[in-house]
């Protein structure tokens, strides 16, 4: 940390157990974090959205145990990396059709100004956010 | 109407009515039909799901900030403060952040949020300097309460206290308090056991809290 923003190349990482009730933990954490690095209170608003809705169909996927949430400060803006962890001993599975996965892409696409879902055997694994700095 | 509805469902439960995404929703996906331009070889679909979401977005964004927010920052801490001494004294303890939010009927969030900034406020420290034009700490703009007056004072009562005491006593204070002596040696000076000091002290506290006191 720099002052009072998240300097460059910085990280901070939380992770959480798979439950909606953590929810509240990950939009405040996520909430502090675009905040020092200096981002308007529109995108937060955009962006704390846009993890709740990530967490949301992280939370869909069968077999995960913890979800961990990784922020970065980049210098255009800020990338946020949600992976869910598999529970010891299971596959995670798939919970939601294409369809529905183009919905979350969709919306995630309307907050965020990068949007990138990694899938692995149908499943998915991880979610990737962008948001340019707008100030 | 299958995409309007799972837009909305995507929105739903985090405090704004299905219904009201719902139509929302299938608001813009007339805009979109509108709009729509068969000629530039892109699905309906691809065009219309993101003017959906986006509209759903902008409506649940907006929605969502009047019901976290329905009053100032300072009316809500003020509230949250309130309910808080309240729960308090009926509780016997201190109460969780659940049982504010209820009280109070707020969202977990803003009370935790409102915390937060109130805390956040708190903490900020007396040594920071407080901006690039002014030198300095913040604590040195604080006023400060002249402590030289205080000082004499006090020591002008206790002079008057300490002089209403027998000569034993004044040399057991002068002993003790003054040249900081322990018990053992004050009761080698005076003469007298240890356990006769510490009943002396106790004694001479209590007559010096009682002069200043009637003082």
């Amino acid at each position: 940390m720099e002052g009072r923003t998240l300097a460059l190349g910085a990280a901070v990482t939380l992770r959480i157990p798979a439950d909606r009730s953590m929810m509240l933990v990950a939009r405040l954490t996520a909430a502090a974090v675009l905040a020092r690095a200096g981002m308007s209170a529109d995108k937060l608003d955009e962006m704390k959205m846009a993890v709740e809705e990530a967490l949301t169909c992280l939370l869909q996927v069968c077999g995960i145990s913890e979800i961990e949430l990784r922020f970065t400060r980049l210098a255009d803006g800020l990338a946020i990396a949600l992976t869910g962890v598999p529970e010891i001993g299971s596959a995670p599975g798939a919970s939601f059709d294409e369809e529905e996965l183009t919905v979350v892409r969709c919306i995630l696409e309307t907050m965020a100004d990068e949007v990138r879902i990694r899938e692995e055997r149908g499943t998915v694994r991880a979610i990737e956010l962008f948001s340019r700095c707008d100030v | 109407m299958r995409y309007p509805a799972m837009v909305a469902r995507r929105f739903s439960g985090k405090g704004v009515e299905y219904e009201e995404l719902y139509q929302v929703a299938s608001l813009a996906l007339i805009k979109a039909i509108d709009r729509f331009d068969p000629t530039r070889g892109i699905r309906f679909i691809t065009f219309a799901l993101p003017t959906m979401a986006g509209e759903v977005k902008n409506f649940f964004r907006d929605r969502a900030r009047l019901i976290r927010t329905p009053r100032s920052g300072a009316a809500l801490l003020r509230e949250i403060e309130e309910t808080r001494a309240i729960l308090e004294q009926e509780f016997l303890r201190s109460p969780t952040l659940d049982e504010i939010a209820a009280r109070a009927r707020l969202p977990l969030e803003s009370v935790v949020e409102a915390i937060a900034i109130a805390n956040s406020r708190a903490v900020a420290s007396l040594d920071a300097e407080p901006s690039d034009e002014e030198s300095g700490s913040l604590a040195d703009l604080l006023g400060q309460d002249e402590q030289g007056f205080e000082d004499f004072e006090t020591r002008e009562a206790m002079r008057t206290a300490i002089s209403r005491l027998d000569e034993t006593e004044r040399m057991c204070v002068r002993l003790r308090f003054y040249e900081n002596r322990n018990q053992r040696e004050t009761a080698k000076v005076l003469g007298v056991s240890q356990m006769t000091v510490s009943r002396m002290e106790r004694r001479i506290l209590e007559k010096l809290r009682k002069i200043l006191e009637d003082a």
